[in-house]
């Protein structure tokens, strides 16, 4: 594998573990709510995250221009579910006090590297795109392919939900389609623009009923 | 290392996204949404059937007394007169239908039937299928407030709040203009949430999740309640600057200034440290780290260790002495320095002495790992 400029980069700052904070929180029937912390690890980055990583920057290669803001472990995901996860923030310019400057965080699991989810962009739209649902599936199918791999993105063969909107994100109009990849345990929520990048991925498990 | 307050702001306003995407099925829904219409129906047949009209002024007083006794007294008629409507229809189903079906003699086996199930309502909170709320109105804690804020023509009346330092929760009326067209209003009515609130004083720990409800009464009036969990310690009483808002059109905003008051004694509430700790089969161990309860909230707190770096599933139910299943109004997971935390949240008419905590692995109950917590 192609060693990117960036991972030199992020093992570097993981070298010097960075001291960082780390937040995880669900609810249900409430809204989520955020609590300062400090959980990071001295523990190196797995190869199956920085291989997982590498093909996050295959599909978006902007944010390899990207400054890594800090890389923490903890012991939730983003949603909720207790897992070993690896969080990564990455922002513009890498001074996040620079007004409307963009800011992603991107986060894995530590066991598998399996990509949970991703929030980057918005990126700037040339103008404003009216695509129809099948480009937004066929690029939402390629974009699995490319970060799953052909053969687990067989598992997310069901399209649960799919909506397309026109909205108005940091002064600029853009469309974005939302699509739902489900599997048996899981599913997969991807939000893409009209220019066909990714802007969010969520994979989350579906519930599991108490016996 | 202190973060960043914009990837605080940042991550707050991901959070709030979420929230708001969350789906329906996750509020409370709402059985009395679809028995006020059909009360609604009832009121108008007998109406119909018996040529019986709307009740005496006296009733109507009452009504108005009970329900909306802090009103403001400013209000235009129109709004007033769509109300006394509603509280004809609704708000005073049990004085009028009573003093209906007394005087129809229970003409109607089939009526009286339907009737068996109409509600008492003397409070927006009683609208709402709040254990918390309707506890609470039951044990006469709630506090009626007089907060009305006009924004583009909407009308927002908070007139009732409760709190126990475990949760706060504030009924309200949304009153849209009739200039609106119908489906509209209805629209804007259900987008108004609370969006954020502060303290006339400084407080710590202002760490905090909410959920918002709105229901429909009638065409341009709409009844809404919005719960807080609080997190941390928080005074005695307090006053709250709510701002509550259209989230698809944050420059309608309401502001109201509302006095928050625990409604009962430092005695009537404690807080329990049991010394309980388990480990599942699967070498997954939680701790019963702390309780706390007040007349109508009891919390749990538990504090989760998770083995290693694998995909864990724990859940939990909470059964009563008697083995019947309580429950669970309110779960949040959070992770800080001292780990994961889980806080379940119920509510009690009459607390046991105990609850049994029945641990779940992956779906799978481990009844043999369950746990006695005593609530005294």
């Amino acid at each position: 594998m192609k060693i990117q400029p960036f991972q030199a980069i992020g093992s570097l700052l993981l070298a010097a573990v960075i001291g960082l904070t780390g937040v995880a929180t669900v609810s249900s029937g409430h809204a989520p709510t955020t609590q300062p912390s400090d959980a990071s690890k001295q523990e190196s980055l797995p190869a199956l995250v920085e291989a997982s990583f590498q093909k996050l920057l295959e599909v978006e290669p902007s944010l390899k221009t990207w400054k890594i803001m800090g890389m923490r472990k903890s012991p939730i995901s983003i949603s909720g579910d207790i897992r070993g996860v690896w969080t990564f923030t990455l922002h513009e310019t890498g001074n996040a006090t620079d007004r409307g400057k963009r800011f992603a965080e991107v986060q894995f699991d530590s066991t598998t590297g399996i990509l949970l989810h991703y929030h980057g962009g918005p990126f700037p739209a040339a103008k404003v795109t009216s695509r129809q649902k099948d480009y937004y599936l066929k690029r939402g199918q390629e974009l699995m392919s490319q970060l799953l791999g052909s053969e687990n993105t067989k598992q997310f063969k069901t399209v649960s939900n799919q909506s397309i909107d026109t909205g108005d994100t940091n002064g600029f109009t853009r469309e974005l389609s939302d699509i739902t990849f489900k599997a048996e345990k899981e599913q997969i929520t991807l939000s893409i623009d009209s220019d066909g990048r990714l802007e969010q991925y969520h994979r989350v498990r579906l519930p599991t009923q108490k016996k | 290392m202190n973060r960043n307050p914009d990837e605080i702001v940042s991550e707050q306003i991901e959070s709030f996204a979420k929230w708001l995407e969350a789906p329906h099925s996750e509020l409370r829904s709402g059985a009395l949404a679809y028995e006020a219409p059909e009360l609604i129906g009832i009121v108008k047949q007998l109406e119909r059937e018996n040529r019986i009209h709307t009740p005496d002024e006296e009733t109507v007083a009452r009504i108005r007394s009970h329900l909306f006794a802090t009103m403001p007294h400013e209000q235009s008629s129109s709004p007033r007169l769509r109300m006394k409507r509603i509280f004809i229809a609704s708000a005073g189903a049990a004085s009028f239908l009573l003093f209906t079906l007394l005087a129809l003699g229970f003409s109607s086996p089939a009526w009286a039937e339907k009737l068996k199930h109409v509600p008492l309502i003397s409070s927006v909170f009683e609208l709402f299928q709040e254990d918390t709320l309707q506890i609470a109105n039951e044990k006469g804690l709630i506090t009626a407030v007089n907060q009305s804020a006009v924004v583009n023509g909407i009308t927002i009346t908070v007139n009732e709040v409760f709190y126990d330092g475990i949760q706060l929760g504030i009924g309200y009326l949304i009153q849209m203009p009739e200039t609106t067209e119908k489906a509209a209003a209805k629209e804007i009515a259900e987008r108004i949430v609370l969006k954020d609130f502060t303290l006339a004083e400084p407080i710590d720990n202002t760490g905090a999740g909410w959920s918002s409800e709105v229901k429909q009464m009638e065409d341009y009036l709409f009844a809404g309640v919005s719960i807080i969990t609080l997190n941390g310690t928080w005074p005695d009483q307090f006053t709250m600057q709510a701002q509550l808002y259209d989230y698809q059109n944050a420059q309608s905003t309401w502001n109201l200034q509302l006095p928050v008051v625990k409604p009962f004694t430092k005695i009537d509430s404690k807080t329990l440290t049991p010394h309980i700790s388990q480990t599942l089969r699967s070498n997954f161990a939680f701790q019963v780290k702390e309780v706390t309860l007040t007349p109508v909230s009891t919390t749990v707190v538990l504090k989760e260790t998770p083995p290693d770096d694998k995909l864990y599933e724990p859940s939990y139910t909470l059964l009563d002495p008697n083995g019947k299943e309580i429950r669970i109004e309110e779960e949040s997971t959070n992770y800080d320095e001292n780990g994961i935390s889980r806080k379940l949240i119920v509510s009690f008419k009459e607390k046991p002495a105990y609850i049994q905590l029945i641990p779940h692995m992956s779906g799978k109950a481990e009844p043999d790992k369950a746990v006695k917590i005593s609530l005294q």
